[in-house]
């Protein structure tokens, strides 16, 4: 099988950022980048998926050059190749991301996608449906584990209704919500072999339309420091009560 | 300006997001003209209470109650063409957000993820969204002519009116490409953390599957949702689907009781927008008392027992 998983680099989850003062974007001098979370998983179940069926695992990428080392990751941990299509500013504008991303599928005939629900940036999660459209591939969104039974895959995606379990035959899209499963960490030798791994780099000149204009940023809204409630215990959890009730007015 | 509604139901009641987003599409309305559309799919009793919460007309297509994606897309794209809607809007659930990205992707439509707020100027829709999980707000200026919106909880207050439209009902045909071969529903008494006005939040300090016992307790008597740090999720004491943060969900109740969480930057990006935050934490250090309302230092299993029982009291 052909597998393409798709990896973004994103800021660290664990980073604080600040909104520039001029408010034109987010200052990332200085913050570390990793692998978009939930593209973690993605590539965890590509890896799970090898282990069963014999397989190619693909890693790409849209992004500047800086995504070399996303791929890096991914290879590490134990995909066979990297594409990266190169870009070179950043691409806020997620929907052009997808429909870059689905036109380079178009010509390669995966049988399964794999990717985030969303990258942990923009936060958008529009990515998975146009790929899905452009290819007319179906997507399953936000699973939460993958299992295989003779030729079909089942997979398990959680909502605020409950569990629902699927059944799919490939060609196949899945997104991924945080998994059932945990993303292996890449060892002494996968990161030795990565070095030996091919990349492609395809420029992308010619960008989409874009369907949206960020104007400005702003940063969320400040919060005051309030009140440490010093009194010993049970006065405390009573002050607390009294506070909640008569001037946050709120139980 | 034609507006269409994903309704979402459970089978005996709609959600509270359904309402807040017919409230935001008939405010829009009463400001621009035009018509609220309400999508309605599966099977419940009392449909015409839409018309009540804002629906101009209801397109209810009546079939199994399961989320089929591919079916709701194709049938809201039709209508979306011959009623000339400009915006559709979901409500930010789970489903919700896969359906408004299907039907963007199909009809080649502008994206608003997540909206906050919005406004108009010179006839462009200009949205303004959180970005980095919280860490940052966008305003972004939808370009295209078709408009496709994720509206957040606890934007709008849903609306009470006197009104009777038109319901149209049809068969759901089955356009699925994939089986749902079952579905296990949840347990009743659970509320989401992403809907509740209450969340009663554990983390480390929890320190077991069973140390959540106290912060449940406590969930219970306030009506509220129990949610989680991801250190707690991680370690497998409670599921992923409480978990509030960076790679969970992004909330903004009346009430944040935070139990036993340190306050990592992922966390408060998470819940940074509650109305009021109350942490509950050993260490006088932790993170979590900078953007707390009301902090107690203190160990939680002494605290939350006893906060449970003096609002028992209270409430009598």
């Amino acid at each position: 099988m052909k597998i393409f998983v798709l990896v973004k680099r994103v800021p660290d989850t664990g980073i604080p950022l600040r909104v520039k003062s001029d408010r034109t974007g987010i200052d990332k001098e200085g913050v570390p980048h990793v692998i978009n979370p939930y593209d973690e998983y993605a590539v965890e179940a590509a890896l799970r998926i090898k282990e069963k069926i014999n397989s190619e695992i693909i890693a790409l990428s849209c992004g500047d050059e800086n995504s070399i080392e996303i791929i890096r990751h991914a290879l590490a941990m134990g995909a066979d190749k990297g594409v990266l299509l190169k870009v070179n500013e950043e691409i806020y504008d997620s929907i052009r991301i997808g429909e870059i991303i689905g036109d380079y599928l178009l010509s390669e005939n995966p049988d399964i996608i794999l990717l985030g629900k969303k990258s942990v940036d923009y936060d958008r999660g529009i990515v998975p449906a146009i790929i899905s459209e452009r290819l007319k591939i179906p997507l399953i969104s936000c699973v939460v584990n993958i299992e295989f039974k003779n030729s079909e895959f089942i997979f398990e995606r959680e909502t605020e209704y409950g569990v629902e379990i699927i059944e799919a035959k490939i060609p196949l899209i899945i997104s991924f919500e945080k998994a059932k499963f945990e993303p292996r960490f890449p060892s002494l030798r996968g990161v030795m072999m990565a070095k030996k791994k091919t990349i492609d780099i395809k420029e992308i000149n010619e960008l989409p339309y874009a369907s949206t204009q960020i104007m400005n940023y702003e940063p969320p809204p400040e919060r005051k420091k309030g009140k440490i409630i010093n009194l010993p215990f049970p006065e405390n959890v009573k002050e607390l009560v009294k506070l909640l009730k008569e001037e946050a007015k709120i139980i | 300006m034609n507006i269409g509604v994903f309704v979402e139901h459970d089978g005996k009641e709609f959600k509270k997001i359904s309402f807040e987003v017919l409230s935001g599409a008939s405010k829009i309305v009463s400001e621009k003209g035009g018509k609220v559309f309400a999508f309605l799919f599966g099977n419940i009793n009392n449909p015409e209470l839409l018309f009540s919460k804002g629906a101009d007309k209801i397109f209810y297509f009546k079939g199994e109650n399961l989320y089929k994606p591919e079916t709701f897309s194709n049938l809201i794209k039709e209508k979306i063409e011959s009623e000339n809607i400009s915006i559709f809007i979901c409500g930010s659930t789970i489903n919700g957000r896969d359906l408004a990205a299907r039907i963007c992707a199909k009809m080649n439509s502008s994206f608003g993820q997540d909206v906050v707020d919005f406004k108009f100027e010179n006839g462009n829709l200009i949205i303004k969204r959180p970005v980095y999980a919280g860490k940052a707000y966008i305003w972004e200026k939808l370009l295209k002519d078709k408009i496709v919106l994720v509206i957040r909880p606890n934007i709008f207050k849903p609306i009470e009116r006197e009104f009777k439209g038109e319901i149209e009902e049809k068969e759901m045909p089955d356009l699925e490409k994939f089986k749902i071969v079952k579905m296990e529903p949840k347990k009743e008494e659970e509320i989401d953390v992403s809907e509740a006005d209450i969340i009663v939040s554990g983390g480390r300090g929890v320190g077991s599957p069973s140390g959540f016992e106290p912060l449940r307790e406590l969930a219970s008597t306030l009506k509220a949702a129990v949610g989680a740090s991801r250190a707690a999720v991680d370690a497998g004491w409670i599921d992923h689907s409480h978990q509030v943060g960076q790679t969970g969900k992004t909330v903004s109740p009346s009430l944040y009781i935070a139990c036993g969480i340190s306050g990592a930057m992922q966390h408060i990006a998470g819940m940074r927008t509650s109305k009021v935050i109350v942490a509950i934490n050993k260490d006088p250090n932790a993170p979590i008392f900078e953007i707390a309302d009301y902090g107690i230092v203190g160990d939680l299993f002494e605290i939350v027992p006893a906060l449970n029982e003096e609002i028992k009291k209270m409430k009598g």
